[in-house]
């Protein structure tokens, strides 16, 4: 074999070729290379030949890369049959691309017109993209558990069946005073505080999974020592094949709950005692006042101790007032207080004067009356008792007054024709001081009607800003002024205390000795009102302010002022002297808030 | 400016019976004899500038009316990737990407303009590589070159664009 024979030459490379071997192809190019034919077709054929040859050995190498799976490599430019190839590469690399994508949690690329690659990828990425959605769901769903779980007010302590605890939230640790590395592993028993709830905190969970979760109440203990009432309930927690392996606790601090109830019970133990010991007759009435609740001594007294649930109140009362004021009480609502002396009929028939006090009262859903009465019979009899012996001491008094009164002035009739005919001056002035007692025992006795009539009136609300205008027309005043900025105002009390006024503004007259004008006024301190009545005389001494109103004070006349203060007393009120002496006296009548009333301008 | 998406009209109304597309011969039918009166006029490389001019037009218009470009770069492309399926031009596909520089190597198959044409021994995707330029920029907000390097006409079986900021 000629290695120097042009046919020779291109049948190697021909074979190299066929045999794919770069080496070969490049050793058989390069002997060749300076070949040449003068005959046009043979040196074109010889010229196809060492490019086809070249474009070989430069695709096998890029192929050869692309094998590799080095899509980065360049492909030889300008050879017509690298297309397919080319266009591989380039798919691989788009495949590349979106793997990249997928890599970075990118999704949304889609492979497309590549035929079992197309179908594969996208089902792929698909796939991924639901589990990575799916991951995403319960990574957010993870995470608003923990939310809920870290904020939640409520304790909640996960425990292993034995009750070795697993996990506490914070609201748990705070509850309880303890740090997470303290409680973790702890038994749950520790918190409890007595062996009853140290005994049934495992078994309020239900092990079958059949019935509702319970709750139970346990005393439970603190880290610093402290008692406290909690409500715990329990539920099994399943592994992820279903088995149970945990027990979940939900805990609440009810400890306030809890005494409040127990404060409740006590109270309700205390006031039902008190109302069932009451003397008081009690009753609960419904809206139509049939009786809902009576105490023992309300039985006792009107039903010979017999229960009268479901009875009409309107059985045992006489006065149709008082039904009417019962349901009128009804209409007004709650915090209105009505009190009556009013008759009750016994189941037999036996009638009591009761003093009945009623006001509403929330009951249940709605509202009811309350009912207290007290027996005031005996109360009553000794009224009727007291009013016929005063009556009786009045007549007796007037009638003995008037006879006195009939032999005084007979008796000073005498005295004074005993002392025209007598001559003797010794007899005289014996004489003179008879008739001095004679006109002592005279005004006693008016002294004694006054006092006769004190505190039989009933209080009544009185007008003293006209009272008083008209009381001081009837006294005879001088020069002396009389000067009121009293209010509009109406006092509770015997009508006397206008009388009572009258008699301290005539005080002053006669005692103030350089008294020109007297001052009505009126002003208001704490839970009194002082009406003042003062003048600008000579005054009253210090130490003759409370001797004044003395039964023995000397110069007393009239009513006097012991009488005026007897009167108001009698009234709730009180008077004192509070002047300077020197500048004029000044009379406080004392009187409590409830006994008095500001009216509004033009309302007198 | 002057070119507006709005003046492609309203095809639907326009077209109610032929609708919005047609054959692709006469979309080439178009281009090449659009580009053969050019090149008369200006020479090739003119040519080839002012073909690549108006894909730029284009492509800025296409993004501007067709694409979510507040989207990060990568899901802006699956966007354009589906869109230029949607609307018959290639199929799209990215080969590498430099999210950081935003330098990408790009493919078209089945390229609207050149698939299947004869072997010319150059690339002829002129107005696609305005178009991707104008596309880029508009979404970056940067002037970009798309430089095709490989085409049908030069043998291969899908065109590559390398597309990189200026």
């Amino acid at each position: 074999m000629d290695e120097n024979d042009p046919n020779q030459m291109v049948l190697e490379l021909l074979k190299a070729m066929l045999e794919g071997k770069n080496s070969k192809i490049e050793a058989a190019l390069w002997k060749i290379e300076a070949l040449h034919s003068p005959d046009p077709v043979k040196e074109e054929i010889i010229e196809a030949l060492r490019r086809l040859g070249q474009e070989q050995v430069a695709a096998s190498e890029f192929i050869g890369e692309l094998a590799k799976g080095h899509l980065d490599v360049e492909a030889p430019p300008a050879i017509a049959s690298l297309g397919n190839y080319k266009q591989l590469q380039a798919n691989l690399r788009q495949i590349n691309w979106i793997l990249d994508r997928i890599a970075a949690g990118d999704y949304g690329h889609r492979l497309d017109f590549l035929g079992d690659f197309e179908r594969t990828m996208n089902q792929m990425v698909a796939a991924l993209r639901d589990k990575d959605e799916l991951e995403s769901r319960l990574e957010k769903s993870e995470l608003m558990f923990r939310t809920v779980v870290e904020t939640s007010p409520t304790t909640i302590t996960i425990t292993d069946l034995n009750g070795k605890v697993q996990f506490m939230n914070p609201a748990g640790l705070a509850m309880w005073g303890y740090e997470i590395g303290e409680v973790l592993g702890r038994d749950i028993t520790e918190f409890l505080a007595d062996d009853r709830g140290r005994k049934e905190i495992l078994n309020i969970v239900d092990r079958t999974g059949r019935s509702e979760p319970k709750v139970a109440e346990f005393l439970s203990l603190k880290n610093n020592g402290t008692e406290f009432w909690i409500e715990a309930h329990g539920t099994l927690m399943s592994d992820e094949t279903g088995r149970p392996d945990r027990i979940m606790y939900l805990v609440w601090d009810v400890d306030y709950r809890m005494r409040l109830e127990k404060a409740l019970e006590d109270s309700e133990k205390r006031y039902r005692t008190m109302v069932e010991s009451s003397s008081s007759m009690i009753f609960i009435l419904d809206t139509d006042l049939s009786i809902i609740y009576g105490n023992r001594q309300g039985y006792f007294t009107l039903n010979d101790g017999s229960n009268m649930t479901g009875s009409s109140m309107t059985t045992f009362l006489d006065d149709h007032s008082t039904v009417d004021m019962l349901k009128a009480l009804l209409r007004s609502g709650e915090g209105v207080v009505m009190t009556k002396d009013t008759v009750m009929t016994t189941h037999a028939s036996i009638r009591l004067w009761v003093q009945m006090t009623a006001q509403i009262v929330p009951f249940a859903q709605g509202k009811a009356v309350f009912v207290s009465c007290n027996d005031i019979t005996n109360l009553k009899r000794t009224e009727d008792k007291l009013r016929s012996a005063t009556r009786k001491l009045t007549l007796l008094g007037s009638l003995t007054r008037h006879d006195v009164i009939n032999y005084l002035t007979s008796l000073e009739g005498y005295l004074e024709l005993a002392q025209v005919r007598n001559k003797d001056e010794a007899i005289d002035r014996h004489l003179k001081k008879a008739r001095q007692s004679a006109a002592n025992i005279l005004h006693q006795m008016e002294l004694t009607r006054n006092y006769q009539n004190l505190g039989l009136m009933e209080p009544e609300w009185i007008d003293i800003t006209s009272g008083v205008q008209k009381e001081m027309a009837g006294v005879e005043l001088g020069d002396v002024k009389i000067i009121s900025s009293l209010p509009n105002m109406e006092v509770l009390a015997d009508p006397i205390i206008l009388s009572c006024i009258k008699n301290v503004v005539q005080n002053s007259l006669k005692h103030g000795q350089k008294t020109t004008k007297v001052e009505f006024s009126f002003l208001e301190e704490g839970e009194n009102g002082f009406l003042i009545i003062e003048d600008d005389g000579k005054g009253i001494p210090a130490s003759l302010k409370e001797q004044i109103f003395e039964w023995g004070y000397k110069g007393r006349t009239g009513h006097g002022l012991h009488f005026i203060r007897e009167a108001l007393s009698a009234s709730g009120m009180w008077i004192r002297e509070n002047g300077i002496e020197g500048k004029g006296a000044r009379f406080e009548i004392i009187i409590p808030k409830e006994n008095y009333r500001i009216l509004s301008p033009g309302s007198q | 400016m002057k070119f507006d998406w709005s003046d492609l009209g309203n095809i639907q109304e326009g077209r109610p019976n032929l609708g919005d597309t047609t054959l692709v011969a006469v979309y080439r039918l178009f281009q090449y004899t659009l580009r053969d009166v050019l090149e008369e006029h200006y020479g090739i490389e003119r040519t080839e500038e002012l073909l690549k001019e108006a894909g730029y037009l284009a492509g800025r218009e296409f993004a501007r009316s067709q694409l979510d470009l507040g989207k990060p770069v990568t899901e802006m492309l699956a966007d354009l990737q589906r869109k230029m399926l949607e609307m018959r031009i290639g199929i799209l596909r990215v080969e590498k990407a430099d999210l950081e520089n935003l330098a990408f190597t790009l493919t078209v198959s089945e390229d609207l303009d050149c698939s299947g044409l004869p072997l010319k021994g150059k690339t002829v995707c002129n107005f696609d590589e305005g178009m991707i330029a104008g596309i880029m920029e508009e979404y970056a907000s940067k002037r970009f070159d798309a430089k095709e390097i490989d085409c049908w006409t030069t043998g291969a079986r899908t065109c590559r664009f390398v597309v990189r900021p200026v």
